[in-house]
């Protein structure tokens, strides 16, 4: 593979990646570029935090911005869902609905509801009802199967 | 395309049920016709029980906010299995399914509210098992030992 690195004296950095295939080493590369090598980075007054995946509760997108909720804080990230979700699966990530990624080692119960949805109590006491499309998937990481 | 699926998922809602409480009826019919000596039942009541359930049903969607008794059972949810169940003995009197005996259309009456009571007690232990089996697998999953990634990849 070949490296090809630029430097610039104006604009925004990027990474871009050309790749046929996704193969395990581009996806280990993307994976250490999204998770900065498996910590967070949280953006709150202008400041940078790193915040360590299992104190995470949730990720939450609001009007195309993704933000970060620990227990006692809120950041903003420029992480998507989407990103999130797949650089820490392994960290117990799951995409819940269409704007929100929570922890599963963060979920202090579960209770089923009607119409195969399911009530999830965050760490900080806060509720997730998880559709029935999402409940599915949910059920299957529980059970330990594959994604 | 949401329309399409919410209307289906009325519709499916609507079918099972029809089915589920004309069971239900045809089973106290059925008591009712082998208490009386007779071992016949009657095809044009049994239609017509069919309709009504179909028919009971459609309220409970769309007149009665899609009122779903196996989901929660509060005051609203009581008055409405009382008004359906009252519904119920109406059609069954005029319709003469017990024969506009007085004493069975007030047991048929009182037999169809326990019936609405049950659904939402089976549904409800239905849940509570599958909440019990839910939090024992998300505990499960959380003493799982996570494998680090570079050996995963071996």
């Amino acid at each position: 593979m070949k490296v090809v690195l630029q430097q610039i004296s104006e604009g925004s950095e990027e990474i871009r990646i050309r790749y046929r295939q996704m193969t395990e080493q581009i996806e280990g590369i993307v994976h250490y570029i999204e998770g900065q090598s498996g910590k967070l980075i949280g953006m709150k007054n202008g400041q940078q935090f790193v915040i360590k995946p299992y104190d995470v509760i949730y990720l939450e997108s609001v009007e195309g911005t993704v933000y970060i909720y620990t227990e006692k804080e809120v950041y903003r990230s420029g992480l998507t869902l989407a990103a999130a979700e797949r650089a820490y699966a392994d960290e117990g990530y799951f995409r819940c609905s269409k704007s929100m990624v929570v922890n599963i080692y963060r979920v202090q119960k579960l209770q089923s509801m009607p119409g195969n949805r399911i009530d999830v109590t965050m760490d900080n006491r806060e509720h997730v009802v998880i559709s029935r499309r999402y409940a599915k998937e949910l059920r299957n990481i529980l059970k330990g199967e594959m994604r | 395309m949401n329309w399409l699926k919410r209307y289906l998922y009325s519709e499916i809602g609507i079918e099972f049920k029809a089915c589920l409480y004309f069971g239900i009826i045809l089973f106290f019919y059925f008591l009712y016709r082998i208490k009386g000596g007779s071992f016949y039942a009657s095809i044009i009541i049994m239609t017509e029980m069919i309709f009504t359930t179909y028919i009971i049903g459609y309220i409970q969607v769309y007149l009665l906010g899609n009122f779903d008794e196996a989901e929660h059972f509060g005051i609203k949810e009581g008055i409405f299995s009382i008004s359906c169940s009252i519904l119920y003995t109406v059609v069954s009197f005029l319709g003469k399914w017990y024969d506009r005996d007085i004493k069975a259309s007030f047991l048929f009456f009182l037999y169809v509210i326990l019936c609405y009571l049950c659904v939402f007690l089976c549904y409800k232990i239905k849940r509570d098992a599958d909440t019990a089996k839910l939090n024992r697998e998300l505990k499960d999953f959380k003493n799982r030992e996570k494998i680090p990634p570079d050996e995963e990849r071996e």
